[in-house]
């Protein structure tokens, strides 16, 4: 019974190979989660490295609230259950079972027997505690191993594909065992499988892996209803979703679809809400998939859905008794075996009489309609739509969106005309939240120092302490002042609150931040630093960059015989580095850590002007109103800096700024590997 | 027509067959004789009668006795019994030694990943190309300079021969660290994670996995100082209630000797076979199971 984090896991072996990239992932308590993605996805690797069986080359593993990076197997409180079942053949059951116990030397032999028997008894292998693994079958021999992990009752359930050595049927009826087990032991499981059907029956969330990198963490339901990208909307579902290149043009209030031969199908926008907008410009190839079952074949829908359908012919019927499945071109000169693109396989009720050659008429269901960037195969419409572009029309320093105004901050400063503004969805604020009384001087919060001011080494201490910010404290004034709007709908994906509400004509989709109370009508303002404009000429005027980035190394000096004083060397300038930071560093690269580049990563709020620092030039204020940033010329390098109240800087000062080293990631630039 | 064709067909393949193995078992009967020969023709001489047989005219002794088995445990100049119980404790305490040496050596060979484990093996391997007796000198006066050859007890001289033979015996990993790598890694990780510690997978999973390639391990190293001449000769000297079979056979057919203690010599040569014989039968087993210890597969 534990929760398990993993922060940045990386694995990458001496070659470079990066077998798991950047592993983030939170398990909660009791949660079934699944692993599931082609051989060499990096699964397993990744439930070794929890188990302990391998090293984690970066990052950072949580079992409960222990980080258990450095902990051998047997101390992590976990079970595993391997593939070949790996039983001690020379051991009877129950040696096997009480194998681990009796490592433990902390239980009686009794004891120890009676939790075998009461294991065996849950499994219904009772009767076969003395024979030797060799006398029992494939289901037998996993239900033991199932067995000597249960005694042991662990924190963690590691499995590693264990039904893959056995046969279909008796598969299906593990998988049940298995979820069966997971409701009476009510501990967390993490099962790793190739096999799609296990995944969705079994999990209670899935992570789809490709290439040592996750491609989505989700629900059984709603991978398959929102897959994130075309992998993963290919590799769930049988047979897999249908894909055609297609392009996309607004119509009003309808969105017509062209592809393969011209054929032209029409959805209302309605379906298509949070497709963005730049994809519907009638050019964009564009990757359109739907589901064979979501291509129906009864007249009743057809008729229902006339602008959805086709005329096709059938070109191959496979029947599985429960259902046929018919592949059909829509494509006349291609056939309709080759993967080509323009292919349409669909279910077909198996009661239905259907020939070969036989043209028929399907609708599509508009409802049903996924799209996929044609290049990076990345959903175009994702369920947390993350940019809004609105068209605006600014005026005297005021914006106005379909009727809907705002005044503009003085970072904008735009000539009156028309602009194209892209508001991200988290970009707004609703009911005034700033109401919150700001963190005063005195709060605990506030008063923490910084943990690391630049110092020169063995020359100079500390050269004084910096407060550290919250970041909300001077986010609360509008310039715009708020805005009153009437809620279109609202939708709950996983811990995130969708809004909806319209400015004019557009669609507008913001995240709440818990604010917005329930009602029809609430008061919102924008966060401008987050919105970028694109004026009518094209020239782009770029958000705020809320990352900034620099390079830096480890360094060393000698203070003593063995004693060494550690430091990061950033942009020049040298900032003593925390212990946590070290380990990970020393971790990560070994004995190299002084040789490798680093990139570090700040957002402007861990950054303050300070007397002494890394050396830059400010190019430029910006205002937005609540909240200004300088933007400050480190050599090449751009990096914005939240202005605070006491400080006084102005375009072409030469200022230095110290860092706040504990808010600081820090990626290994050669192998891209994210440390901290 | 066509039964008559395919009853014609069978017996030519009948016949065919018949011929094949009857000339096969001839040169299996002719091979067999041969290597067989030297080793009964032996036997017979160690029987003769107390005139001995030595270059007498027969190929077969004249008269019958175990004149020469007495003797060998009888004889005060030669004493046989005694080299055969020298023989016995070294190759014992070798074989137990050399055992644990290599097999230990192939399992973390075939286990654990290490800096410059590579480099260690291929360092083995070009060390085994040597013959051992090049180090014969080196070794010879190396235990003289720790008091433990030349002029001094018989015992030091037979601990020194032990060392020798054991010594380098994890230079021979490479059989059983075949065997090592067909034993599923994930028994290793399944008793990692029960809570086994390296040398508790070590005794408790895999050993008793690798009976038989243990019984092979340890016949080889109970042969090779059973047999070996060379180090003996020279690590032993002179006192001849130190010497080992082989030394003491040896020296009963030289020049000087082999006139009078011929049939000694072949009463002696056959009694070492018994160890090895017996050795053999009881470990027999492990062989015909053959190396199927492997993991429990599905």
């Amino acid at each position: 019974m534990a929760s398990l984090s993993l922060k940045h896991i990386y694995k990458v072996y001496d070659g470079g190979v990066k077998a798991v990239n950047d592993f983030c992932m939170e398990i909660e308590d009791k949660e079934f989660i699944v692993f599931v993605g082609p051989s060499g996805c990096g699964k397993s690797t990744t439930l070794r490295m929890i188990a302990g069986l391998e090293e984690i080359t970066a990052g950072e593993l949580m079992i409960g609230d222990d980080v258990v990076n450095d902990v051998e197997p047997k101390d992590r409180n976990i079970a595993m259950v391997f593939q070949n079942y790996a039983l001690y053949p020379h051991m009877t059951v129950r040696e096997n079972m009480a194998f681990a116990l009796r490592l433990r030397k902390d239980l009686s032999e009794e004891e120890i027997m009676a939790r075998v028997d009461e294991a065996a008894k849950k499994l219904d292998i009772a009767q076969f505690l003395e024979r030797k693994p060799r006398a029992l079958s494939g289901g037998q021999r996993q239900r033991v191993s199932l067995g000597r992990a249960i005694v042991r009752s662990p924190k963690v359930f590691l499995l590693d594909e264990p039904l893959s050595n056995l046969d279909a049927k008796l598969r299906a009826q593990m998988r049940t065992e298995i979820s069966k087990l997971h409701k009476q032991l009510a501990t967390t499981f993490i099962y790793v499988t190739h096999d799609q059907v296990e995944a969705m029956t079994m999990g209670t969330r899935i992570v789809v892996m490709k290439f040592g990198v996750v491609q989505q963490i989700d629900t059984p339901k709603n991978l398959y209803d929102y897959p994130g990208n075309k992998f993963v909307a290919g590799f769930i579902g049988t047979p897999q979703m249908n894909f055609f290149n297609a392009t996309l043009k607004r119509d009003g209030e309808e969105i017509e679809i062209t592809f393969a031969n011209d054929r032209k199908i029409r959805v209302p926008r309605e379906c298509l809400v949070k497709a963005k907008s730049k994809y519907l410009d009638g050019k964009t190839v564009v990757t359109m998939g739907i589901r064979p079952e979501d291509i129906h074949f009864d007249e009743d829908f057809v008729k229902a859905n006339p602008k959805t359908a086709l005329d096709t012919n059938i070109g191959i019927i496979e029947a599985l008794g429960s259902e046929s499945i018919v592949y059909c071109e829509l494509d006349p000169d291609r056939d309709s075996i080759s993967d080509s693109g323009t292919r349409m396989v669909l279910k077909v009720d198996p009661r239905i009489t259907l020939s070969i050659d036989q043209p028929i008429r399907v609708a599509l269901d508009p409802a049903r309609i996924h799209l996929f960037d044609h290049e990076t195969e990345v959903s175009i419409m994702p369920r947390v739509p993350d940019v809004n572009i609105l068209e605006g029309k600014v005026l005297a320093g005021k914006v106005d969106f379909g009727g809907v105004k705002f005044a503009l901050p003085p970072a904008f400063a735009l000539a009156d005309g028309k602009y194209r503004f892209a508001v991200p969805s988290d970009a707004f604020r609703f009911n005034d939240e700033a109401e919150e009384a700001p963190i005063a001087e005195g709060d605990p919060k506030y008063v923490v120092p910084f943990d690391a001011v630049p110092a020169e080494f063995a020359k100079k201490a500390f050269v004084g302490a910096i407060k550290p910010l919250a970041h909300t404290d001077f986010a609360h004034d509008h310039i715009g002042g708020s805005v009153e709007v009437e809620l279109k709908s609202e939708e709950t994906i996983g811990k995130i609150k969708l809004l909806r509400f319209a400015f004019g004509d557009d669609p507008v989709f913001a995240i709440d931040n818990g604010q917005a109370q329930d009602g029809k009508k609430v008061s919102t303002d924008i966060d401008w630093k987050k919105v970028s404009i694109i004026g009518a000429d094209g020239k782009e005027l770029p958000s705020l960059a809320l990352t900034n980035v620099l390079h830096g190394k480890m360094v060393k000096e000698r203070t003593g015989k063995k004693d060494f004083n550690f430091g990061l060397d950033i942009a020049g300038k040298i900032f003593y580095s925390t212990e946590y930071v070290q380990q990970k560093l020393f971790n990560a690269a070994g004995r190299k850590v002084f040789d490798i580049k680093l990139d570090v990563d700040f957002d402007p709020y861990s950054v303050k002007f300070a007397d002494d620092g890394i050396e830059a030039k400010v190019k430029r204020i910006s205002n937005f109103g609540a909240e200004s940033f300088a933007t400050c010329l480190v050599g090449e390098e751009k990096v914005n800096v939240f202005i605070r109240p006491e400080d006084k800087v102005a375009a072409g000062d030469t200022v230095h700024l110290a860092l706040d080293i504990s808010a600081l990631g820090i990626v290994e630039a050669d192998r891209g590997i994210r440390i901290i | 027509m066509s039964q008559i064709a395919t009853t014609k067909k069978t017996s030519s393949i009948k016949r065919r067959k018949l011929i094949g193995q009857t000339s096969a078992y001839v040169i299996l009967g002719v091979l067999s004789f041969i290597w067989i020969m030297a080793l009964i023709w032996m036997i017979i001489q160690s029987f003769a009668g107390p005139e001995g047989s030595y270059q007498n005219g027969h190929l077969f002794p004249t008269s019958y006795s175990l004149h020469w088995y007495n003797e060998l445990f009888t004889n005060t100049s030669y004493p046989y019994w005694r080299w055969f119980l020298n023989t016995l404790v070294i190759a014992l305490i070798c074989m137990v030694l050399s055992t644990f040496f290599t097999i230990s050596m192939a399992y973390v060979m075939s286990r654990f990943r290490f800096k410059s484990r590579k480099r260690l093996q291929s360092i083995g391997m070009i060390l085994g190309m040597f013959p051992g007796f090049m180090s014969m000198a080196a070794i010879y006066y190396i235990f003289k300079s720790v008091g433990m050859a030349g002029n001094v007890e018989v015992w030091k001289k037979l601990v020194a021969l032990i060392l020798v033979y054991s010594g380098s015996a994890g230079l021979g990993y490479y059989v059983s660290k075949g065997f090592f790598d067909t034993v599923s890694r994930s028994l290793d990780e399944a008793a990692r994670i029960d809570g086994a510690t390296n040398s508790q997978v070590f005794f408790k999973v895999i050993l008793p996995l690798s009976k038989p390639i243990i019984v092979y391990t340890a016949l080889m190293s109970f042969l090779s100082p059973w047999g070996d001449f060379i180090f003996s000769s020279y690590l032993l000297g002179t006192q001849t209630e130190g010497w080992t079979v082989a030394v003491g056979l040896y020296t009963l057919v030289n020049d000087h000797n082999i006139t009078n203690y011929y049939n000694m010599f072949m009463a002696g040569a056959v009694l070492i076979a018994v160890p090895i014989t017996i050795l053999f039968l009881c470990l027999q087993r492990y062989f015909v199971e053959g190396i199927t210890g492997g993991a429990v597969k599905g």
